[in-house]
């Protein structure tokens, strides 16, 4: 039985500035403005805000330090931001604009000493590290460029070495089950958690309360991490402005559910159960 | 009641936006402390922080902070207050990268964390064993607040305790006080609506 207090993270994918959420990474939909969500979301109780440009890390540009200022300004829970990050100097950017963390996942790929670098200087509580997991023919692999790029490396070693370099904490995304609603990958977020002794935050595939139940109940976490379960409740039962570009199609034509606030029920649920959380 | 005027360390080396927002949105008159100023000129003065204790114990020695918060102190209406790091820094050393020399305007040591817990404690837990203090009003030993530490600070004096937390089978010092000394090692400023009171409580002080 995992006895931690477990942290509930939105995560939030930006693009230009909307939010968007995917599937397996990919297959982007556009869901709305970013701040309605974490502004939402802050009220509701999460622990922590999570963003992430998608595609900063592909093309290397990055725009995100602007949203954090803004975002950060009324937000009084610790917001994490990751995008593209390749220099100290662009860490220091986001913590000067008001982000509380900084994740990495390819810049560590393509140099893991950066991580050392950037927790001796910033402290190792302001860098997560992102491991994105691939399951191909039964066997896990690191990527990095959003999944687009398999790197022949097992991600409970990886783990650990960024442990070693001074890593404040991993989280984790299956890259098989994100987006999908399915549940999470318990296997291999019960290894990367039983293998460090940093915090260990999973994410993909949430798509009901008994999966995040799940995850939590049969792994060694610290906290989980949902973005479409929590984003597509939000996008049927609250009226913010429609963003006016991109395909909003989708949007347009979500069916209503049922639930308002998924988050502070989640935490009911869970609380319920016996898991601490924090209400 | 007059509006007060709380001024915020900026050691450059870390996010002073949360802390200064937090400040504001409590009611207060919130101003960042540059290295020239000579003189403290405010009712509360915050040592904020994250980061490395050895480069913020070069950038505070560098600025002269000592000489000026000792004035500052001597006016027993003022108060000093000190977050996570800025926390640590008032204590007499601290075991980060070797010994490192604080302030040592509270008597005791600042040691790291056993590795065999989860290190660093990063998320949100509770203030235990509280003492009545105007600071904290009671119904806060109900709220839990944003920690993100690997090391915890020991005072040698016990009376100087506030609060304590429990994290796995360690049992620290989470809020300490002496005289007119104030520090807690969680976030106010990232521990929501609860965070948010806890500052308005200063307006007391």
């Amino acid at each position: 039985m995992n006895k931690k207090i477990i942290r509930i993270i939105p995560k939030l994918d930006i693009k230009n500035g909307l939010l968007i959420k995917g599937i397996n990474l990919d297959g982007l939909r556009i869901l709305g403005n970013p701040y309605n969500f974490s502004e939402h979301y802050y009220k509701a109780g999460a622990d922590e805000i999570f963003y992430i440009d998608s595609v900063a890390s592909l093309y290397g540009t990055n725009n995100l330090s602007k949203f954090v200022t803004k975002t950060s300004k009324n937000l009084f829970v610790p917001l994490s931001v990751g995008g593209g990050v390749r220099t100290i100097a662009q860490i220091e950017n986001f913590l000067k604009s008001g982000a509380d963390k900084v994740s990495v996942n390819s810049a560590a790929i393509n140099n893991i000493n950066f991580i050392k670098e950037a927790s001796r200087i910033f402290g190792s509580s302001t860098i997560t590290c992102i491991i994105e997991a691939i399951k191909v023919d039964g066997k896990y692999f690191l990527t990095r460029e959003n999944g687009r790029d398999v790197i022949k490396i097992n991600p409970k070693d990886w783990a650990k070495k960024l442990e070693d370099k001074g890593a404040g904490e991993i989280f984790l995304t299956s890259i098989n089950n994100e987006g999908t609603g399915q549940g999470f990958d318990i296997k291999l977020s019960r290894e990367i958690s039983e293998s460090v002794n940093i915090p260990v935050i999973a994410h993909g595939g949430a798509g009901s309360f008994e999966h995040i139940y799940k995850v939590i109940n049969n792994t060694q976490i610290s906290g989980v991490s949902v973005a479409g379960f929590f984003h597509y409740d939000i996008c049927s039962n609250f009226k913010f402005k429609k963003p006016r570009i991109g395909n909003t199609f989708f949007l347009e034509n979500l069916k209503k559910t049922k639930s308002k606030n998924l988050l502070l029920k989640l935490k009911n649920f869970l609380s319920k159960k016996g898991v601490k959380v924090r209400k | 009641m007059k509006q007060k005027k709380i001024g915020i360390i900026n050691l450059k080396i870390n996010n002073i936006h949360s802390i200064y927002e937090a400040c504001t949105a409590a009611g207060f008159k919130v101003n960042l402390i540059d290295d020239k100023q000579t003189k403290y000129n405010y009712d509360i003065v915050i040592l904020p922080g994250i980061g490395s204790y050895k480069l913020a114990m070069k950038k505070i020695i560098e600025i002269n902070f000592k000489d000026k918060i000792l004035d500052f102190l001597e006016k027993k209406n003022n108060l000093l207050v000190g977050i996570c790091l800025g926390m640590q820094l008032f204590f007499t050393k601290s075991n980060e990268f070797g010994d490192t020399k604080g302030l040592n305007l509270i008597k005791g040591k600042v040691d790291r964390i056993n590795r065999n817990l989860i290190v660093p404690h990063t998320g949100w837990n509770k203030i235990i064993n509280l003492k009545k203090n105007r600071l904290l009003e009671n119904k806060l030993n109900k709220k839990m607040f944003y920690f993100t530490h690997s090391y915890f600070c020991a005072p040698e004096n016990e009376k100087a305790i506030v609060g304590r937390t429990n994290y796995f089978n360690l049992n620290f010092c989470s809020v300490v006080k002496q005289d007119n000394i104030f520090g807690m090692q969680f976030h106010p400023e990232k521990s929501g609506e609860t965070g948010i009171q806890l500052l308005k409580n200063f307006k007391r002080y």
